[in-house]
């Protein structure tokens, strides 16, 4: 049973970049680029990609444009991502809950 | 999947969310001002009053709102550009700040002038407008202390209907000191801790 809980977790989510992404959107109307690269401390490269396979996913949307003459990239949640996230999210409770069920019986 | 699996997944979220809601802390600049700016405003307007220079009381006013109106869009579209991620407790509390600045402004010259009633109302409904907006922001923030302080708004109003003169001065200033001023202190501090 737990396996089958650990099997369906969202491969989108399930790694510790894109659900540290997500969980700064979630929690946010918008952010920017810059802002996540801080917060999560990985390079430009690197979060491009992730930030890419989230987009295809239709999790995010990014939007490029220019502010005071610099172009400035901002992300947000769609509502797919925001259900997904909070799907992923119950879906680690039922884990811990199942684990903590077993070890009671045992 | 393991159990410390789990616990740091959790543990990201966590401290993604904390992060955010750091950057997304407010300052309490905006309070601190704007009580600052309406306790010069209430002094002056009352000095106006109080030489019978009563002619002036509507243009000084005017002044006032033209003043504060530019350093508010200036101070906002400042604070966009620096702005690196938008939070819904801010969004949401610029839009009520700003629904309650629009009947404010209607409160303090729109009606007067269309003579619907005398100036000396004026104080009284923009209390009963700002108890509002305080009641809102504190809730948006989760602080009781700016959530309470609503109530000095919608009492004053009271104070204010019933008291003329140089108290009603004072009674202006403990409200704007305990629904702003106080208020803007709290949230700087938290500000500063979470920063």
């Amino acid at each position: 049973m737990d396996q089958e809980k650990i099997l369906n977790l969202d491969p989108i989510i399930h790694t510790p970049t894109r659900l540290a992404i997500l969980s700064v959107l979630i929690s946010s109307v918008k952010a920017t680029f810059t802002f996540l690269k801080d917060s999560i401390g990985i390079t430009d490269g690197n979060l491009s990609t992730h930030l890419s396979k989230l987009e295809a996913s239709g999790y995010i949307t990014i939007k490029k444009q220019f502010k005071d003459k610099k172009p400035q990239t901002v992300c947000s949640i769609t509502k797919k991502g925001r259900e997904a996230f909070e799907n992923y999210v119950d879906q680690l409770e039922q884990i811990v809950q199942t684990q903590k069920d077993s070890k009671k019986d045992s | 999947m393991n159990n410390q699996q789990i616990q740091q997944e959790l543990s990201i979220i966590k401290s993604m969310i904390q992060k955010t809601r750091r950057e997304t802390a407010e300052s309490g600049h905006f309070f601190i001002a704007i009580g600052i700016s309406s306790i010069v405003t209430v002094f002056i307007v009352n000095l106006l009053e109080r030489t019978e220079l009563h002619y002036l009381i509507i243009p000084f006013l005017t002044i006032v709102l033209i003043v504060n109106g530019i350093i508010g869009f200036l101070t906002v579209g400042n604070r966009s550009k620096k702005q690196r991620v938008e939070s819904y407790p801010k969004t949401i509390c610029y839009s009520i700040w700003f629904a309650c600045s629009v009947p404010t402004v209607m409160i303090l010259f729109l009606f007067p002038l269309l003579k619907l009633y005398t100036w000396e109302l004026t104080p009284i409904f923009i209390s009963l407008i700002m108890g509002i907006a305080i009641f809102a922001t504190g809730v948006i923030f989760e602080s009781r202390f700016i959530t309470l302080s609503s109530i000095a708004w919608w009492l004053g109003a009271v104070g204010l209907a019933f008291i003329e003169n140089i108290p009603r001065m004072w009674i202006m200033i403990t409200i704007i000191c305990i629904g702003w001023v106080i208020p803007g202190i709290l949230l700087n501090k938290r500000y500063r801790e979470r920063s």
